[in-house]
């Protein structure tokens, strides 16, 4: 899945709609393949009604909103993407090293490569777009040159990220919604033991105390948190970390390879994943042995702050 | 004055009465000898002609003779049945106006009125009336009345019929422009907007639905043709209306397969099409040679500016492509059918079919989402049209026993196209019983190798799929060399790969029609006879031929237009540097700070946007107070509690100079420090407001905690003369305001 030329159309684009950018990724993603197992349906958070859309677009459109290049559905960008404007996103305070995110032309990363003082890596990676490092002998001098091209920076961006960020209990960013009441539905309920989705009723889920619950209609998808009587919709992951509480500690912490990892169907919701990428620049990877997907890079007080957020315990 | 007028009015009317009466007796007699030949739509067309002639004011005294029937249907249609005009509120509205002694155009007329009598004059474009009337003495009199009142949003829609009327050589009498003239005021009286829907409806439909009138019906239309914007003859119309892009491809086979899509469509429009006896059935283009004729519009396809009309736009029935996507290592195929999304067709929609329903979901604003049939197989075979009963909209799939299918177009995987084409990577799709001849014509046309695809391996019943797979599981398209001639009538030709010359543009970013990305230019092709091409241009220079088939010349990849030039062939495409000016905005907002992409900005209520670019202050949680160089500039930060290693991260409304503990007095004098976390910016010394109101609060607090600070004995850091002499400023504007409060 190559997403460079995705990148760069889209970033000449500046944002539209989701079938602008599933237009792009049948032009520029020319992969015949579509591998990707049928896994979405606990990915959308936002977007859910576009579950029903081939994997691949879905398999494009997280990673670039993880990767902080794109965001999908969201404030400015409601019924489809926009681009981030250029960034270069330090993953340290005083480190000199920083990932270019966001918008991006051949123009840009030529300009880039004119300064003789700051080093451009590029790497590539699977399913994402080439991972762009700026490497100079100061973090200053980088922003020196990236504020003369007029690219945003941030500093320390995953701990930033994470320190506004609330935690998934915080019950105040959880939206109050009723359930839908019409016939139809079909209603699944998370079931923590066994991790995984199971069927459940209507009634269960209006007579539910507490639960996260699934509904789905044709190509419509919506996630409802039951706590303590009332009902909330929310991003399916946040649901699921607020479920399970500290009873499964989900997240594992190795210092030494510093990498942190959960099991697939307990991916960290957006946004704090987004700063856990942002600590290497690369998306979480699946390890074949454990089966749990891996952020590697990550300091020891990211895993926990990230841990914290996400109510949990790191083993 | 008054009586004068009046006599004016009278005599007008009367000359009105009169020459409506003589032009319906004419249209009686020929109506006819033409209501049988005028279809709906024609009928449509020139109704709005002849309303607009009406509206001019000068229908009667045109030099241009319409066609009689159009003036027939037109008063038809804008007299009212006895049994409505009866009825008080259309009666009124037209009577009542023709009684008016000041002219007709100028007579004040309520809302209610205009609705009256405007109404009228759009209900024959719906439904177009055959019947002579009695009443169109009546109708040419209230024409003039009923053209007055007209709203803005009217004009809007009348500009195009004045415009093309415009462009005709206009013969009428100079003195009867002034006519044209009293009719301004109609542009300031309220029209429904509903009106103006179905009054530009009819402009529109001639000109897109297939005619299949007989021959001797064409100089009527002719002669409705400027009316209606455009003359456009048939054979125009079906070489505009299709993609310019496929008819490069094809140009011959291409229009023939969608010309006979188009005769089995609905002919109609505007009626929802009869369920067709039968699923169409795929017919070999013919190969009598054409007239000689004007240039193809294929052939100039890449100087256009915009993006071709869909080729689906009205009501015709759109196409139906297929796709074959391989899984990763080519052991498994999927085959689906890939249906085009018209213009106007909602995102999704359920369709019938002769075996059930079809739910269509939107892929993308052209196409939707692929759709795999169980019974697949039979469908190509036999064809298949689904109809969305709601609009009427079909869509049609030509049974066949052979598909082609292309690499390289703006989907992913193989698309059905045409025919094989020299030098370009296919897929072959074909019944298993025909096999044995595909593979002989294969042979002939140059593909060395293929591999089959089974129904164990994903390909549809009774289907084989041949592809090319190397060692590694590479899916590679088949690709021919060599040209053939074709047999005739017969299925197997489209394997036949025609001598013809294409110039292709693909790959590289492209972010419009003929525009792509600078830095990331199109590959310049030619298939087709390549052994045949004699020289490849791009802009003047001779092009070269890399080992992989690309075109490159000096300077084809720079800023600006290039132009490809082949066998005398053309092909233009502009490299742009496509900057957009991207700015940060309040994607995910959290109490006082955004998040967009790894950007953590600052966020106020009244303008996000104006702040966006002021960094968020990170202060330590020691020092939670921050003080602004305006007194009453104070802000007091909570630190998180919920969670520990978080930055305190905040957004004061104004520039903070100062970061103090909450409680100098309180705090341990030897770890705590008076932050100076901004700029050398000393005290304003703006007058302050003074009492319990009006701010002052803030003010007290502002100097309260740095007099408490200063009592303390707090140092300074950074630990400079520089700093300290500013907080001694700072501490100095605090007394002030301190006696000043006293």
């Amino acid at each position: 899945l190559n997403l460079d030329r995705l990148l760069l159309w889209l970033s000449a684009r500046g944002q539209g709609s989701w079938s602008t950018f599933r237009a792009g990724v049948e032009e520029f993603c020319n992969d015949q393949t579509d591998a990707m197992p049928i896994e979405s349906d606990d990915e959308g958070d936002r977007s859910a009604d576009a579950d029903s859309d081939l994997p691949i677009y879905q398999r494009a459109r997280f990673a670039l909103q993880r990767l902080g290049h794109v965001e999908f559905y969201t404030l400015g960008a409601e019924n489809g993407w926009r681009v981030v404007p250029p960034t270069v996103a330090f993953p340290e305070d005083e480190g000199e090293m920083g990932f270019l995110c966001g918008a991006r032309s051949p123009a840009l990363i030529d300009n880039l490569h004119k300064f003789g003082d700051v080093d451009v890596l590029s790497s590539e990676l699977e399913d994402m777009p080439q991972r762009i490092q700026l490497k100079g002998a100061s973090q200053a001098v980088v922003v020196a040159h990236a504020s003369t091209l007029g690219v945003q920076v941030q500093k320390a961006a995953p701990l930033t990220l994470l320190s506004v960020l609330p935690r998934v209990r915080d019950e105040k960013t959880w939206h109050r919604s009723p359930m839908p009441e019409t016939p139809g539905w079909l209603v699944r309920r998370f079931s923590v033991s066994r991790r995984k989705w199971v069927e459940a009723s209507s009634r269960d889920a209006a007579n539910a105390h507490a639960g996260l619950f699934r509904f789905v209609l044709k190509h419509q998808r919506f996630y409802y948190l039951r706590w303590r009587g009332g009902c909330y919709r929310v991003p399916v992951q946040v649901g699921k970390y607020a479920v399970i509480g500290r009873r499964l500690r989900v997240l594992e912490y190795n210092p030494e390879k510093r990498t942190l990892s959960t099991a697939p169907v307990f991916r960290p919701p957006l946004l704090i994943e987004r700063a856990l990428v942002l600590c290497s620049g690369k998306l979480s990877q699946m390890d074949p042995v454990t089966g749990r997907i891996e952020y590697t890079d990550v300091p020891p007080n990211i895993a926990h702050l990230a841990a914290q957020l996400l109510h949990q315990e790191i083993k | 004055v008054t009586s004068l007028l009046i006599v004016g009015a009278v005599i007008t009317i009367g000359a009105g009465v009169a020459l409506g009466l003589a032009r319906a007796h004419r249209l009686r007699r020929q109506s006819s000898k033409h209501s049988q030949l005028l279809d709906r739509r024609e009928r449509s067309t020139a109704a709005q002609e002849a309303r607009r002639s009406t509206e001019l004011g000068h229908v009667e005294e045109s030099a241009q003779p319409m066609p009689a029937p159009t003036r027939q249907e037109v008063a038809a249609a804008a007299s009212s049945e006895p049994e409505q005009r009866s009825e008080p509120p259309q009666d009124w509205g037209l009577s009542g106006q023709a009684d008016e002694p000041s002219p007709p155009a100028r007579a004040p007329v309520s809302p209610e009125q205009e609705v009256v009598e405007v109404a009228p004059l759009i209900a024959p474009v719906q439904e177009p009336r055959s019947e002579p009337s009695d009443e169109l003495p009546q109708v040419d009199e209230a024409a003039p009345h009923a053209q007055a009142p007209v709203s803005p949003g009217q004009e809007v829609v009348e500009v195009a019929p004045l415009s093309a009327l415009e462009q005709e050589p206009r013969t009428e009498p100079s003195e009867e422009l002034p006519q044209v003239d009293e009719t301004a005021p109609r542009a300031r009286a309220p029209v429904l907007p509903e009106q103006e829907v179905v009054e530009v409806a009819p402009l529109i439909a001639p000109v897109q639905e297939p005619r299949t009138e007989p021959s001797e019906e064409l100089p009527q239309v002719d002669e409705a043709a400027p009316h209606a914007q455009a003359p456009v003859s048939p054979e125009q119309e079906v070489v505009e209306s299709e993609p310019q892009s496929e008819l490069e491809q094809q140009p011959g086979s291409e229009v023939e397969e969608r010309t006979s899509d188009r005769e089995a469509g609905d002919p109609s429009g505007d009626i929802p099409a009869e369920p067709r006896p039968r699923a169409p059935q795929y017919r070999p283009p013919s190969r009598v040679a054409p007239a000689p004729g004007p240039p193809s519009v294929a052939q100039t396809a890449d100087t256009s500016s915009g993006k071709p009309e869909s080729a689906t736009a009205g009501k015709r029935a759109a196409r139906v492509e297929l796709r074959i996507l391989f899984e990763r290592g080519g052991h498994h195929c999927t085959v689906s059918l890939l249906p085009v999304r018209p213009q106007g067709v909602p995102e999704e929609c359920t369709l019938s079919s002769a075996t059930g329903s079809v739910y269509l979901v939107a892929l993308e604003e052209e196409w939707y989402q692929d759709v795999v049939p169980e019974n697949i197989g039979s469908l190509l075979r036999t064809g298949f049209v689904w109809m969305d009963n709601s609009t009427g909209q079909e869509w049609i799939l030509a049974g066949r026993e052979i598909f082609v299918l292309a690499k390289g177009t703006t989907h992913r995987g193989f698309i059905s196209c045409p025919r094989l084409v020299l030098g370009r990577e296919h897929v072959v799709l074909c019944t298993t019983s025909r096999l044995p001849e595909v593979e002989r014509i294969l042979t002939e046309a140059g593909c060395d190798r293929w591999s089959q695809w089974g129904e164990s391996d994903g390909a549809p019943a009774g289907w084989t799929v041949l592809c090319e797979r190397d060692n590694a599981g590479n899916v590679r398209g088949l690709v021919p060399r060599n040209p053939l001639p074709l047999d005739g009538a017969d299925i197997l030709d489209v394997l036949r790969p025609l001598p013809e010359i294409e110039i292709v543009l693909e790959e590289g970013v492209r972010i419009g029609y003929n525009s792509w990305l600078s830095g990331e230019p199109p590959t310049v092709r030619i298939y087709g006879d390549v052994e045949g091409t004699q020289t490849v241009l791009i802009d003047g220079h001779e092009a070269t031929r890399s080992a992989q088939g690309a075109y490159t010349a000096p300077g084809w990849d720079e800023t600006g237009v290039h132009q490809v030039w082949c066998g005398g062939i053309t092909s233009k495409y502009s490299l742009i540097t496509g900057e957009s000016n991207l700015r940060p905005w309040p994607a995910h907002s959290f109490g006082r700070v955004t998040i967009c992409g790894p950007l953590v900005r600052p966020f106020t209520d009244d303008d996000p946007s104006d702040r966006s670019d002021r960094q968020v202050i990170e202060i330590a949680t020691t020092n939670p107070v921050l003080l602004g160089a305006q007194p009453g500039e104070i802000f007091i930060a909570s630190p998180r509690r919920d969670v520990l290693g978080a930055r305190c991260i905040t957004s004061p409304s104004f520039y903070p100079i100062w970061a103090l503990p909450a409680q100098p007095l309180h705090c341990d004098k030897e770890s705590t420090r008076v932050l100076l976390i901004g700029d050398f910016v000393v005290p304003r010394t703006d007058p302050v407001p003074l009492g319990r109101r009006n701010g002052a609060p803030a003010v007290e607090h502002w100097w309260r905690v740095i007099l408490e600070a200063s009592q303390k004995g707090l140092s300074v850091t950074p630990e400079t003369s520089a700093a300290t002499g500013l907080w001694n400023q700072y501490k100095r504007r605090a007394r002030e305001l301190r006696r000043v409060s006293r």
